[in-house]
């Protein structure tokens, strides 16, 4: 992904306007990572997003550049993920957004469909579930989720190949 | 492109994984409300400790320091003396018409 530029985020510690672009520009991003980590459970992952982006403001002045902002920035996600409790385990995807689905048998399939994939997600741990929303949302590299994992990235190829093939044995969609 | 055709996912699959709702609107507010209250919290605990520093180090200099008598040789010798003269047989013998000759001597 394009990064936002050094300037405003170099200014983004002392200058709230800067900080607000930086939070527009990343926010979409680690709103989808950390709602998928955090298993659809809305509450869960507001507060994942808000702890990342808090983190973030009081750690820019240690982001030394070493790797691009947006890997920082899902490291963050994804420790906050990992550490965070999650409250209330029950997912409430489909209280969200359910607008779509036409007549009642549509309404069923689909309905069935996503408790499918939900019951799938749910026998995912939340660093599977992250990794897994990492590769397919935000199309990161190997490369860079070994760096925010810090794992090797041979091993997280078998692991997320080892995933989807779960997926694909379990999904019935 | 790094996806590699074994690895793709059911494709309803994806899709449903695609399927999240808008950021919140109000997840910035509240952020912007978190760092403030930390920012605040933080300069109480600052000053606190900076007052508690100040109070502890003023002590010592708030205290009355006791007060130091220092005495030569010749001015203990004197006091001696006097001391001396006051308890020997020689003072009580002393009438009230020595005083006075000694304070009305012209």
């Amino acid at each position: 992904m394009t990064e936002l530029d050094d300037i405003t985020i170099a200014r983004a510690k002392k200058d709230n306007k800067a900080f607000k672009k930086v939070y527009d520009y990343y926010a979409p991003y680690v709103w989808k990572i950390a709602f998928r980590t955090m298993h659809g459970n809305h509450d869960a992952a507001q507060e994942a997003m808000q702890e990342t982006f808090i983190r973030v403001h009081n750690s820019l002045l240690k982001f030394s550049g070493q790797s691009a902002f947006s890997t920082w920035i899902y490291r963050i996600v994804f420790n906050v993920c990992l550490t965070m409790q999650t409250k209330q385990k029950k997912s409430l995807i489909h209280e969200e957004y359910n607008d779509e689905i036409g007549n009642a048998k549509n309404q069923n399939d689909a309905m069935d469909m996503r408790e499918d994939v939900e019951r799938i997600l749910a026998s995912l741990d939340k660093e599977e579930r992250f990794l897994l929303a990492g590769r397919e949302l935000l199309d990161l590299s190997y490369a860079e989720l070994a760096h925010i994992t810090q794992k090797n990235e041979g091993s997280l190829r078998t692991q997320l190949s080892r995933i989807k093939e779960d997926i694909r044995r379990n999904f019935k969609g | 492109m790094e996806h590699e055709l074994n690895e793709s996912l059911p494709p309803v699959f994806a899709k449903e994984l695609c399927n999240i709702p808008e950021v919140p609107d109000h997840i910035f507010g509240n952020v912007q409300r978190t760092l403030h209250r930390r920012t605040m919290v933080s300069r109480a605990v600052w000053l606190a400790a900076a007052t508690l520093v100040v109070s502890v180090s003023m002590i010592p200099v708030m205290q009355p320091k006791p007060l130091e008598v220092s005495s030569s040789p010749e001015v203990i010798d004197e006091l001696s003396s006097v001391s001396t003269f006051y308890n020997s047989e020689e003072h009580s013998s002393i009438t009230d018409a020595d005083v006075e000759s000694v304070i009305y001597q012209p």
